[in-house]
């Protein structure tokens, strides 16, 4: 009588292992890889509606009859409306805004640079975002340029 | 031995068509997340791009009509022609004489903003010089960091020309000698002398990533594009940003508009 029952042989165990091994590790390894990019669009979307949000307020301030003023260092401008000074300014990391002595810090994320300079008559606020590369483990910056046009 | 052989299969259709499935899944799920990055990028890209059209069209609005393409110039002594724009597309230049019509593109050099004419004979003629130029980036302005390195990260990557760069206080700009900098060809940082560190300065110059053409055409009075002096230009700016499609956008230009 003839056995004709025989099992997997070791060969076909360890291929049929390392394949397994290669496609769960595939889709492990491109699970990790799509959340970090996901966060990454998060951040860079958050970073420039943080942006589009300073430069909404500061046209909505300048709407009202406020006058601009560049601060000296570069780092801030200030609106005067009516005698009521609001300033924009670049400190301690992030952007604040400052009504009456009372602050609000404007950006979520870590600012390395914040700059308002007047070029061909159009106020131009420079902010630079940093952020860490969750999947190459470096800092990158995002810089984002808006411009207000102060005879609005 | 031969049975052996025989009872050797390959792999079935069905196990294939997993395997297909399962890589073009990883695959698919890989390149979307690639390419939303760089839609990302893109997007940044050209928000800039229409940012810096509203920004040149004000510019281009302020120079002077005669100064701006096509100009009408008169060949000089040494057989040259000054082009009052820097940055000169060379392939864009097309000199047009009244007598000869179109000077071929191999009867003359360009050097920066200089053409140089080979034949002598158009000494002291008035020829038509259409071109295109690209146009610097505004209002990008950075904070010399206060330690080492003191360098400035650029938006519009890499550096292709820089025009210059300014210090700026309150509203007053001063230009920093070039001596004062170190700037490489093709690089995406400068490197500026440390008594600058810790203050602002602004950086007029073009890159690659985002690239503004201006071009000019005369205009007759039915406002079609004509090659013959008119007291009309549409100037042209095109904004092109690593997108299949450009952005253009127009100003119109009248002589005697003071």
């Amino acid at each position: 009588m003839k056995n004709k029952n025989s099992g997997f042989t070791l060969i076909e165990l360890i291929i049929t292992i390392g394949c397994v091994v290669i496609v769960l590790g595939g889709f492990y390894l491109l699970s990790v890889y799509s959340y970090r990019q996901f966060i990454k669009i998060h951040h860079l979307c958050q970073m420039k509606m943080d942006a589009a949000n300073i430069k909404a307020l500061i046209e909505s301030d300048i709407a009202r009859g406020g006058k601009v003023a560049i601060n000296s260092d570069n780092h801030g401008i200030t609106i005067n409306i009516n005698g009521k000074k609001k300033s924009y300014l670049y400190k301690n990391n992030t952007i604040i805004r400052t009504v009456d002595k009372t602050e609000g810090i404007l950006t979520k994320y870590y600012v390395c640079d914040g700059v308002w300079i007047i070029d061909n008559n159009i106020i131009s606020m420079n902010i630079e975002f940093s952020y860490k590369n969750l999947n190459t483990g470096e800092i990158n910056y995002l810089k984002i340029i808006k411009d207000i046009d102060p005879a609005r | 031995m031969i049975k052996i052989l025989i009872t050797n299969k390959g792999f079935t259709l069905i196990e294939v068509m997993i395997f297909v499935a399962l890589m073009a899944i990883l695959m698919f799920i890989g390149t979307g997340l690639h390419s939303s990055i760089q839609w990302l990028t893109r997007e940044n890209n050209y928000s800039n791009c229409i940012r810096e059209l509203h920004n040149q069209k004000k510019i281009i609005s302020h120079i002077p009509y005669d100064k701006l393409p096509p100009e009408v110039l008169t060949v000089q002594g040494d057989n040259e022609i000054k082009l009052s724009n820097s940055n000169i597309l060379p392939e864009s230049i097309i000199i047009m004489t009244q007598e000869k019509g179109n000077i071929d593109p191999s009867d003359f050099k360009v050097s920066e903003n200089i053409i140089t004419i080979k034949d002598k004979n158009y000494r002291g003629k008035k020829v038509l010089v259409k071109y295109g130029f690209l146009l610097a980036g505004s209002g990008e302005a950075s904070t010399v960091p206060d330690k080492e390195p003191y360098e400035i990260r650029l938006l519009n990557t890499p550096l292709k020309t820089l025009t210059k760069i300014e210090l700026v206080e309150g509203d007053n700009f001063t230009t920093i000698p070039s001596s004062l900098y170190e700037v490489k060809k093709g690089s995406k940082k400068i490197r500026i002398d440390k008594k600058y560190a810790g203050k602002v300065v602004h950086i007029t110059y073009t890159g690659g990533s985002m690239q503004y053409i201006c071009t000019g055409d005369f205009l007759n009075d039915k406002l079609n594009t004509v090659s013959e002096i008119t007291d009309m230009k549409l100037i042209k700016i095109q904004a092109s940003y690593g997108s299949r499609q450009n952005i253009e956008s127009g100003i119109l230009r009248i002589e005697n508009e003071k």
